[in-house]
């Protein structure tokens, strides 16, 4: 304060005064003229009216502002998997228990205590048998995760604190200590206008202590918006680390095909290949089912060669599926799963590597027990892998023109309230399939494939399997980022290889020489 | 010669007595008929197949009951089968279902080891159109690896699962030329000759294949039963078991209602001669069986006995067909007779004058029936013939007993 006066010279300071005091004057002229035509008492409540609104004003404003904030918090990633989730609840957790008196700005060391915290408990629930679980972090992934959360916290404070862009850590301080020291000089003129003017002295005193509080409250709200989205930060970035999902280069993960898609895509022979990672859609089923029929069918054309003998499919074989509303996909032809040609090993890659499960099942086979069996060892093994999300799987029941009576075919026929006997055996071989194969009877969707006789596909399958798309590329996203993951590890330790050769090959030279 | 010979006059009296009060003793009456059947195993015919594959089809147009009936019927017997005997207060057959095949990892052994015990036929059945028959023809594989003179025959079902749609059944029956002629739709001679192939050699003598196609009336296929004979000239062909002979009588015996009777009147006829044979049970005797055969008979035709229906139907019966003439005509045939359970010869007599009697009664009754439900009175000279007849056949029909190992 005193320095802010003394770089000023007094005569100048007079001369300021002297410039002023004519404009200075008419406050208590105006006052006195108001106050010798008896309308200074309309002009107090003028004031107090305009006070009340301008307060209300800024009331509104401050509840936008802090409703900006809260639409400004860090939400959980819609591909996470369901363990990432739950980590993701302990963040959120930490992040409504900071309150602002306990971690104040001003203490750097608090802040840093306050990050490790989140670090820590997100590292412990991602290695709950480890004694420091943080020491699990590789030193490149760490600086990533400082790197990403400082970099997000940048963009959202700029974004959304006015001014931010001028403001200093400095001035933050400053702000703080002045806000003091304004006090202190305000209580001096408080006292001094109340021996002046009593009443107008209360009324501005009422009206201050109003606008205090109000910048008093917003400023704790910024203040709790920044400790909390600097928990969820370094939440987020430490659950991407641990889940694997963070990796040391910066691409879009499914901007490019995994080598495999890359293959498959080649093989499907299409002239312009796509650069979108293809969604995977698998059809399974036991021999004869009506896998290949069944793909003639969504093509809307003969594609595949189908037999009324097993076995015509002799391995898995990709096709390349394109259809209003959905992205590129490859669909995947395979061998009866109760057949040689499709052994575990290759079911398990196929089930593995699957963003959409169709599964083909003959209406009237009702022997299902082997069928089930490789069922659930697929739900095993994807289930082995809670770090990615399990395929969405669609039961595709075909054959029901087989169904008893077996010289009726009048379709459409209407499940919900069947009219003939048909209808109502098609719906019970449905209702039988979601059992038999432990399914949702929702995912169960009955079918005819028959040369001539294709019915429901278009309607009710196509639809089904667009309602699962977004699932199904949520299952892509996870398994694109395992693949990157895997290349990436396999890179660095390339190079690190190929470094230490290089040095190897130096090594002679340097102890001869 | 056995007492029964001597007290023939008796015995019609005590028919009488059974036939007006028939529920003296049912629950021992039943138990003794158990008693009495299970002396002579049943023949048995071995059903293997998957789920849905047409067993029960199979059973229901072989003996012409019920499906529901059927699937009421079953019994389990062993870990992986269940029975069904047929018919079922006094069975002339035993089908063995094996339940489960292809779902559970399906041991034979078992089932081989009960089969290995009494007669019977093995008969697989399989869609036409399910080709993958891996399981079926894994059981196969092991019971002629055991025993390769057993018979085999395999039923390919649900044919027109493999004809185009709206396709009707061919007529003639063509399926046993060979090769299978150009009119069979190609698809369906492949997935025959395919499933075939699959199977492969067994050892033993060939496997016989028979195409059939057993549907419900209400299917709209013509006929419903497609190919029966053609099972049934295969049942005969490759197995001893003379189950036409029991489920159907004579090839001339074409009425519904007879057919239905004669596996009644076999089994009781059956059951009869056990219970004559065996020491036991006289409480029970041969007319208590005898007497429970009417009743069955009765219920078949639509008819109930009274006082003066058993009059009439004895009196026609009685006047001629006396004791001596029973006594001529069995010992006739006993003459060519070989003992076949090891029992003294009067025993084996008595059993056989129980067995046929019961078996010619049971022919008459049904003449009678019949003739009162055409609304007209039964010709006696008509009736005695056919009890005349039908005591020989029935003793020539007990002779040598199907449920016997030949």
């Amino acid at each position: 304060m005193k320095t802010l006066f003394s770089s000023f010279d007094r005569l100048r300071l007079l001369a300021l005064l002297l410039w002023t005091l004519p404009i200075l004057a008419l406050l208590p002229l105006g006052m006195f003229w108001l106050w010798q035509n008896r309308t200074l008492s309309w002009w107090l409540i003028a004031m107090v009216l305009c006070s009340a609104a301008g307060y209300g004003l800024q009331y509104v404003l401050l509840r936008r502002d802090r409703r900006l904030l809260e639409r400004t918090a860090t939400a959980p990633d819609p591909h996470w998997s369901p363990r990432a989730e739950a980590a993701w609840a302990t963040v959120e957790r930490l992040a409504e228990e900071a309150k602002p008196e306990e971690w104040p700005l001003s203490e750097g060391g608090k802040l840093w205590t306050l990050g490790q915290q989140t670090l820590e408990s997100v590292a412990r629930y991602y290695h709950p048998k480890q004694d420091r679980p943080l020491l699990e972090l590789t030193v490149p992934h760490t600086l990533l995760i400082i790197e990403r959360a400082s970099r997000d916290l940048r963009a959202d404070v700029t974004g959304h604190l006015p001014l931010s862009h001028r403001l200093t850590l400095g001035d933050l301080l400053r702000a703080q200590r002045w806000k003091d020291a304004a006090g202190r000089l305000l209580n001096l003129y408080r006292a001094g206008r109340l021996v002046i003017n009593p009443a107008d002295a209360l009324l501005s005193e009422a009206w201050g202590h109003l606008r205090g509080q109000a910048y008093g409250a917003a400023w704790t709200d910024v203040h709790r918006w920044l400790l909390r989205e600097y928990v969820r930060k370094v939440g987020y970035y430490a659950i991407e680390l641990y889940s694997g999902r963070l990796t040391l280069t910066n691409a879009e993960r499914t901007a490019d095909a995994t080598p495999a898609s890359r293959r498959d895509l080649q093989q499907a022979a299409e002239s312009a290949a796509p650069t979108r990672e293809p969604l995977r859609i698998v059809v399974l089923g036991r021999a004869n089912a009506g896998k290949s029929s069944l793909i003639n069918a969504l093509f809307g054309q003969l594609t595949v060669a189908t037999d009324v003998l097993p076995d015509t499919t002799a391995e898995l074989k990709p096709y390349r599926l394109e259809h209003e509303g959905l992205d590129t996909a490859l669909i995947f032809d395979s061998p009866g799963c109760d057949t040689a040609l499709l052994n575990d090993k290759a079911l398990k890659k196929a089930v593995l590597a699957a963003d959409l499960l169709l599964w083909v099942c003959a209406a009237h086979r009702p022997d299902r027990q082997a069928e089930r069996e490789t069922l659930d060892a697929a739900r095993r093994w994807l289930a082995a892998r809670p770090d990615r999300r399990p395929p969405p799987l669609l039961i595709v029941v075909s054959h029901i023109d087989q169904l008893r009576p077996p010289r009726e075919w009048r379709p459409p026929y209407d499940l919900a309230n069947p009219q003939s006997a048909k209808a109502a055996n098609i719906r019970a071989a449905v209702e039988q399939v979601a059992v038999d194969l432990a399914a949702p009877i929702a995912s169960v969707i009955p079918v005819c494939l028959a040369e001539g006789r294709v019915y429901n596909v278009v309607d009710a399958l196509w639809a089904a399997i667009l309602e699962r798309q977004d699932d199904a590329g949520k299952v892509r996203f996870l398994r694109c980022l395992a693949q990157r993951q895997r290349e990436e590890n396999w890179a660095l330790l390339r190079q690190q290889l190929a470094n230490a050769g290089r040095w190897l090959t130096t090594l002679p030279g340097r102890v001869l020489g | 010669m056995s007492r029964d010979a001597n007290h023939w006059p008796d015995y019609w009296r005590r028919l009488r007595e059974a036939l007006l009060n028939p529920r003296v003793d049912d629950r021992a009456l039943e138990g003794a008929l158990r008693a009495a059947r299970a002396r002579q195993p049943l023949p048995v015919l071995w059903l293997i197949g998957k789920t849905q594959a047409g067993k029960t089809s199979i059973i229901r147009a072989l003996t012409g009951s019920e499906t529901a009936e059927i699937g009421n019927g079953f019994q389990p017997c062993t870990r992986t089968a269940r029975f069904y005997d047929f018919p079922a207060e006094a069975p002339v057959v035993r089908f063995l279902d094996t339940r489960g095949l292809g779902e559970v990892a399906y041991d034979p052994a078992e089932d081989i080891h009960y089969c290995e015990s009494q007669a019977h036929l093995v008969l697989a059945v399989m869609k036409a159109a399910d080709i993958r028959q891996d399981a079926v023809f894994d059981v196969l594989r092991a019971v002629r690896q055991r025993h390769p003179e057993w018979p085999v025959l395999v039923a390919q079902t649900g044919l027109h699962e493999a004809c185009p749609p709206g396709g009707e059944h061919l007529l003639p029956y063509p399926y046993d030329e060979d090769p299978l002629p150009p009119r069979i739709p190609t698809d369906l001679v492949r997935a025959l000759t395919a499933q075939r192939q699959r199977l492969g050699k067994v050892p033993g003598a060939a496997v016989r294949w028979t195409p059939i196609d057993l549907t419900l009336p209400e299917d709209g296929y013509e006929p419903a039963n497609y190919g029966l004979d053609a099972l049934w000239a295969a049942i005969e062909a490759v197995s001893t078991l003379r189950l036409q002979a029991l489920l159907q009588g004579d090839a001339g015996i074409r009425d519904v209602y007879d057919r239905a009777a004669h596996p009644h009147i076999v089994g009781h006829a059956l059951a009869a001669a056990g219970v004559g044979a065996l020491p036991l049970v006289d409480m029970v005797g041969v007319p208590a069986v005898q007497a429970k055969l009417l009743h069955s008979l009765a219920l078949l035709y639509g008819q109930t006995w009274n006082g003066r229906m058993i009059s009439e139907f004895l009196g026609l019966l009685g006047a001629g067909v006396g004791v001596g003439y029973v006594a001529r005509t069995l010992g006739r045939e006993l003459v060519k007779f070989v003992p076949w359970w090891g029992q003294t010869v009067g025993m084996v007599w008595g059993a056989t004058v129980s067995g046929a009697t019961t078996y010619a009664l049971g022919k008459a009754a049904a003449y009678y029936f019949a003739a009162r439900q055409k609304g007209g009175a039964a010709n006696p000279d008509t009736l005695r013939q056919i009890y005349a007849e039908s005591l020989a056949n029935g003793a020539r029909f007990l002779k040598n007993p199907p449920g016997q190992r030949p």
